[in-house]
């Protein structure tokens, strides 16, 4: 049995790359599943198992940041566990990451052995 | 724009080209750079917080169809269906050398707000006047023309 992550991104681009680099990974993965900002995630991790979310943080309708807290405040979604790809490079923005109980953060751009890397770190695996 | 801004903005965009797409970018007098011969695509994006202003990126579309494919890891050139996917890219890359444009400029400890890009197409002829403009950064990527401005506010 394989791990079920989202992806959240307003890019097609990001996704379609992060895509690649799960797939040809040795990661134990089942499903991929993808939305395009913290509104349409929000949906789907209340209706589909997720065992890790992905997420940027500049996004339109709902950014990550705001994902991340109402994930936080929602009992069946509070311990999912999160990582953020993004392009901030503010301390002050990733130590709020971490207040978050954010899992882990890569900031873009990024090489496919820093998110396998990181994916195998929280959930399990070998990269 | 000043000597400085131009230097983040020159090292940000070769940085980020070089990760996104393996594209090396070298600087160029604007009397040295090749013509803009077609439309381009201009995108644009905006930083508020710590600093604020505007960082514009404009290049043809076979430039940035070729950013596009090395960002894909695609032999294939989009097609003409494909626009929205190269906007995409553009947008990204814009948002990514905005997010280093600010962080050498203002440093770690400043938190900023980057607005989603937008694309708009530009005239080959309004882009070889701006190419004279003192405030444009001129580069040249495969022989392609490349064009960055950064407005600070």
């Amino acid at each position: 049995m394989g791990y079920s992550i989202l992806l959240v991104d307003d890019s097609t681009v990001v996704k379609v790359v992060l895509l690649k680099i799960l797939s040809s990974s040795q990661l134990p993965i089942e499903r991929v599943l993808e939305a395009s900002n913290g509104v349409e995630a929000l949906r789907l991790i209340a209706n589909e198992p997720v065992d890790l979310v992905i997420t940027d943080i500049n996004m339109p309708q709902m950014d990550g940041f705001e994902l991340i807290e109402r994930m936080r405040l929602d009992m069946m979604m509070k311990d999912i566990p999160v990582m953020v790809i993004s392009t901030e490079g503010s301390l002050t923005r990733v130590s709020h990451l971490e207040g978050l109980g954010v899992k882990g953060y890569i900031r873009k751009p990024f090489t496919a052995q820093e998110i396998t890397q990181a994916i195998a770190e929280i959930l399990g695996g070998e990269a | 724009m000043t000597a400085s801004s131009r230097e983040y903005l020159a090292e940000a965009l070769g940085h980020v080209f070089v990760s996104m797409a393996g594209l090396p970018v070298r600087s160029l007098e604007a009397d040295m750079t090749p013509d803009v011969r077609s439309d381009a695509l201009n995108v644009k994006i905006e930083f508020t917080g710590g600093g604020s202003g505007e960082i514009g990126i404009v290049m043809e579309r076979p430039l940035a169809s070729l950013v596009t494919c090395r960002i894909l890891g695609r032999s294939d050139a989009p097609s003409p269906s494909e626009d929205t996917l190269i906007e995409d890219a553009l947008k990204e890359l814009a948002n990514v050398v905005c997010g280093h444009f600010v962080t050498l400029m203002y440093g770690y400890t400043s938190v900023f707000k980057i607005s989603i890009p937008r694309v708009l197409l530009i005239g080959s002829a309004a882009c070889n006047m701006l190419k004279t403009n003192p405030d444009v950064s001129t580069f040249v990527v495969e022989s392609h023309p490349l064009l960055a401005t950064v407005r600070i506010r």
